[in-house]
C-alpha cells in the first residue's frame, strides 16, 4: 500500500512530461529510420511515398518529444533556483536579526549597565542592522515589480545630487565610521530625467557591494561628472576585483562570483541586476571595468536634458 | 572545580568563536567575555581553520555558512583528525537535514539564528561542564616516571614530589594535554597567562627552564620538553 504511494508521489508533472516524452521517441525514432530506410532502398514509387509520409510524421512528432524534454528541464532547473533563492534570501535576513536580538538580549542581560560606551554600541548596531535589513526587504520588492514589469518611476528634472546624497547618507548609517574611507565628490549640477529614490537604490546596491567585496582599508570614492552629453557616476573601490569571466556575467538575475574554491559568494545575486533594468529604464547605461585583486569601478551613464527653467528660456 | 595549589583565581575556558558577520562576531565575543571566558575570534574559514587547530580552544561556536572554508569543513577535518573538542554550530538555515548532517559529522550542538542568547550561553556552559566533569573524572595523567593529578595540583617524578608554582603547573598540563604537539611561545603566553599580559615570550623560555629542572629532566628522562628550533616547544615521550 505504501509502495503505491510512494509512486503516486513520484508522479508530478515534470516526470510525467519525461515519461511521456521519452515513451513517444522511441518509436518516433524507429518509424524515422523505417521511413529512411523505405525511401532509399525503395523499388517502386508507392514504398517511396509511403517512406516520406512516415518521415513527415516522425521528423515532427521527434520535435515535439525533445521540446518537451527540454521544457521538463528547463522547469526543474528553475524549481532547484528557485529553491536556492529561498535558502540565501533567509540568510540574509537572518543575520540581520540575529545581531540585532543578539545585541537587544545584551542590553537586556543588564550586563553592561556600568559601561555607557558599550550601551550605546549596542544601540547603533541595533539601528544599523535594522537599516541593512530595511535595505534587503526594499530589493526584495523592487525585484518582483521590476520582474513583473509593474515598476512605476516617478520621474523628476533635476541634478543627481539628491539620489547620490541620498545613498550615501544611507549607507553611512549602515556601517561603522572606521570601517570606510568614503569620498564623494559631486562635479556635475546637469538635469537629468530620474526616479531619485530609484537611482538612491542603485548607488546605495553599488555601495555596499563596493563594502562586501572589501577587505580591511575599505576605501570608496565616489564621483559625478559630466562627459560628452552624458553624466557620468562612478563608484570605485578598492576590492578582490573581478576576473573577466565575472565581468561578463555580473549583471545577470541571481548571479553570484565564483570564488577560486568553487564556491558562490554570500547574497542573493539581484542587486546589479536590478541595477542594470532600472538605468536601463532611465534610458542610461551602467558598465563596469575591475582587474582582479586590484578594485573595481562602477559606471553609470545617463542622458542630460534640458531642466524646467532652461525650456522656459 | 580544581583547587590551586597557591590560591591564584579560577580561569574559565577559551572558546573560538568563527563567524564571518562581524556584528555577531564582535557581540558573541563580548558577550562570553562578559561570563568570564577567554575568548578567539575568526572571520573566516581559514583562520578558523587555524586557529581551531593551533590554539587548541576548549569549546569552538562554528557558523556554517561562511567564505572560505565552510563551518561543516572544519568540523569534518577537526573530527578526521581525532579532536575531541566540543563544536556548537550556529546556522540561519534551519532545515533538518542540515541539523542532522552538523550532528552527524560531530556537532556537539545546533543552534538556528536568530539565536536566544542566554540559551546560547547555558548550552555553552553545560557542554563545558562535561568536560570538566570528565576531567575530573580522570584527573591524573602519566607519562612515564611524570605523574600529574589535576585535582590534587600534585606531580611526582621518579616517586618523589615536586612542588611547582600555579603556573608552572598550568604549563606542565597544557602541554601534557597534548603530548607531542608544538605549540609557539606566543600561543603559550595567551593561554597560560592570558592575553591581557604585559611580558615577553622571554617569560615563557624562563618558566620552560625552570620545569625542565624542577622536573630533573636530562636526556636520560623517559620524558622530555623539546625545544623546537624557530618554532617552540613540545611535551615528548622518548
Amino acid at each position: 500500500m505504501s509502495a503505491m504511494k510512494r509512486l503516486r508521489l513520484n508522479l508530478n508533472l515534470t516526470s510525467v512530461i519525461v515519461i511521456i516524452a521519452a515513451g513517444v521517441l522511441l518509436p518516433v525514432m524507429l518509424s524515422a529510420v523505417v521511413g529512411i530506410v523505405a525511401i532509399t532502398m525503395a523499388k517502386n514509387s508507392a514504398t517511396i511515398v509511403m517512406g516520406v509520409l512516415v518521415i513527415s510524421f516522425t521528423v515532427p512528432a521527434a520535435g515535439c518529444g525533445l521540446l518537451a524534454l527540454v521544457f521538463a528541464g528547463r522547469k526543474a532547473r528553475l524549481a532547484r533556483q528557485q529553491a536556492d533563492f529561498i535558502a540565501n534570501i533567509s540568510h540574509e535576513f537572518r543575520t540581520p536579526l540575529s545581531a540585532i536580538r543578539l545585541y537587544a538580549q545584551t542590553l537586556q542581560s543588564g550586563k553592561l549597565s556600568d559601561d555607557p560606551e558599550r550601551i550605546s554600541m549596542c544601540i547603533e548596531t541595533i539601528l544599523r542592522e535594522t537599516t541593512w535589513l530595511d535595505v534587503m526587504i526594499d530589493k526584495m520588492l523592487t525585484w518582483r515589480a521590476s520582474s513583473k514589469d509593474r515598476m512605476p518611476l516617478n520621474m523628476v528634472r533635476q541634478s543627481l545630487e539628491e539620489a547620490v546624497d541620498g545613498a550615501i547618507s544611507r549607507f553611512k548609517s549602515m556601517v561603522t565610521p572606521d570601517e570606510v574611507t568614503l569620498s564623494c565628490q559631486i562635479d556635475s549640477h546637469c538635469s537629468v530625467l530620474h526616479d531619485p529614490s530609484a537611482l538612491n537604490a542603485v548607488i546605495l546596491n553599488l555601495l555596499t557591494n563596493a563594502y562586501k567585496y572589501s577587505g580591511h582599508h575599505k576605501q570608496i570614492d565616489v564621483t559625478v561628472q559630466d562627459q560628452d552629453g552624458q553624466v557620468v557616476i562612478n563608484v570605485k573601490d578598492n576590492g578582490i576585483g573581478l576576473t573577466k569571466a565575472d565581468a561578463k556575467q555580473i549583471f545577470r538575475p541571481f548571479y553570484r562570483v565564483t570564488r577560486r574554491d568553487g564556491r558562490e559568494t554570500s547574497g542573493v545575486g539581484l542587486g546589479l541586476a536590478i541595477a542594470y533594468h532600472l538605468v536601463n529604464q532611465h534610458k542610461g547605461k551602467i558598465a563596469v571595468q575591475s582587474e582582479e585583486g586590484d578594485g573595481t569601478v562602477f559606471m553609470i551613464s545617463l542622458p542630460v536634458v534640458e531642466s524646467a527653467m532652461e525650456i522656459e528660456k | 572545580m580544581s583547587k590551586s595549589a597557591s590560591g591564584s583565581k579560577s580561569r574559565k575556558e577559551t572558546i573560538l568563536v568563527v563567524e564571518d558577520d562581524r556584528s555577531l562576531r564582535e557581540g558573541l565575543s563580548m558577550n562570553l567575555e562578559l561570563h568570564g571566558y577567554t575568548v578567539l575570534t575568526a572571520a573566516d574559514g581559514e583562520a578558523g581553520m587555524q586557529l581551531g587547530f593551533d590554539a587548541r580552544p576548549d569549546l569552538i561556536v562554528l557558523d556554517i555558512m561562511m567564505p572560505g572554508w565552510s563551518g561543516l569543513e572544519i568540523l569534518a577535518e577537526l573530527r578526521k583528525r581525532k579532536e575531541t573538542v566540543p563544536v556548537l554550530i550556529l546556522s540561519a538555515r534551519d532545515k533538518t537535514s542540515d541539523k542532522v548532517t552538523g550532528l552527524d559529522l560531530g556537532a556537539d550542538d545546533y543552534m538556528t539564528k536568530p539565536f536566544d542568547l542566554p540559551e546560547l550561553i547555558s548550552r555553552i556552559e553545560v557542554m563545558l561542564r562535561r568536560v570538566r566533569r570528565k576531567e575530573h573524572d580522570s584527573p591524573v595523567l602519566s607519562f612515564g616516571e611524570l605523574t600529574i593529578d589535576r585535582s590534587a595540583r600534585h606531580v611526582t617524578v621518579r616517586e618523589s614530589t615536586i612542588t611547582l608554582s600555579a603556573k608552572e603547573f598550568d604549563l606542565l598540563t597544557f602541554f601534557a594535554d597534548s603530548p607531542g604537539k608544538v605549540f609557539t611561545r606566543e600561543t603559550i603566553l595567551e593561554r597560560i597567562w592570558g592575553w591581557d599580559y604585559e611580558g615577553t615570550t622571554r617569560t615563557v623560555d624562563n618558566f620552560i627552564a625552570s620545569l625542565r629542572k624542577k622536573l630533573r629532566i636530562d636526556a636520560a628522562s623517559t620524558v622530555q620538553i623539546k625545544t623546537v628550533p624557530k618554532v617552540g616547544y613540545k611535551l615528548e615521550l622518548k
